[in-house]
């Protein structure tokens, strides 16, 4: 059945945009680590640089707005679409938790760039909601 | 909403997989609907009908009350 429904072109077309998304992130990821860190890459080369891995994590959120376009299976839209919503809930909800714990309290720093991680571990807190309340965790876990 | 689709599908000896395939649309899709974990769009509960050969009154049934 999983068999069958990635040969769905819509999803196989998410699966490969996924990958490209996610090797232009670990590729600019390393790029960034070994010329600015080690390197001393400096100026706007480096701003350039150090946006990448950000950019190719942007990629993802268009990646899976296309797929809820592109589904044609009304029920999985619905299933894609409450994954989305419990993960930018969880991140939201996180996020200003803890800027207030920032804010008030002695608790180490969060960078930036976890939270959109965090969204990406809620897509998959939304499949299992998804699979208690509806039956099926969906096409995309 | 409440649906026959279920007994439909059983007068017919269709799996959920059949009746899927005659919809183009996910076996869970039919599951879904089959249990009244979702209501299908006003599109699709007249593909349904036609699948069946009856009218969208036919199969649905008004939630009373």
């Amino acid at each position: 059945m999983i068999a069958d429904l990635k040969k769905k072109p819509e999803v196989k077309r998410y699966l490969l945009r996924i990958i490209v998304a996610m090797t232009v992130y670990l590729g600019s990821l390393y790029g960034a680590e070994v010329l600015i860190e080690d390197g001393g890459l400096s100026g706007w080369p480096a701003y350039a640089l150090a946006a990448l891995p950000g950019i190719a994590f942007a990629a993802v959120f268009w990646i899976f707005a296309r797929l809820i376009i592109e589904e044609r299976d009304e029920f999985q839209r619905l299933l894609y679409i409450r994954q989305v919503m419990v993960a930018t809930g969880i991140t939201l909800t996180a996020a200003a938790i803890w800027g207030f714990f920032e804010t008030y309290l002695p608790v180490p720093h969060i960078a930036a760039f976890w939270w959109p991680t965090l969204w990406f571990f809620g897509i998959g807190v939304g499949a299992i909601y998804n699979k208690i309340t509806m039956g099926t965790a969906g096409e995309c876990r | 909403m409440k649906n026959r689709l279920r007994v439909l599908r059983a007068e017919r000896e269709w799996s959920q997989q059949d009746l899927a395939e005659r919809l183009e649309v996910s076996r869970q899709s039919v599951n879904a609907i089959e249990t009244g974990k979702y209501d299908p769009s006003l599109p699709l509960a007249f593909r349904i009908a036609d699948v069946f050969g009856l009218t969208i009154e036919e199969i649905f049934l008004r939630d009373e009350g």
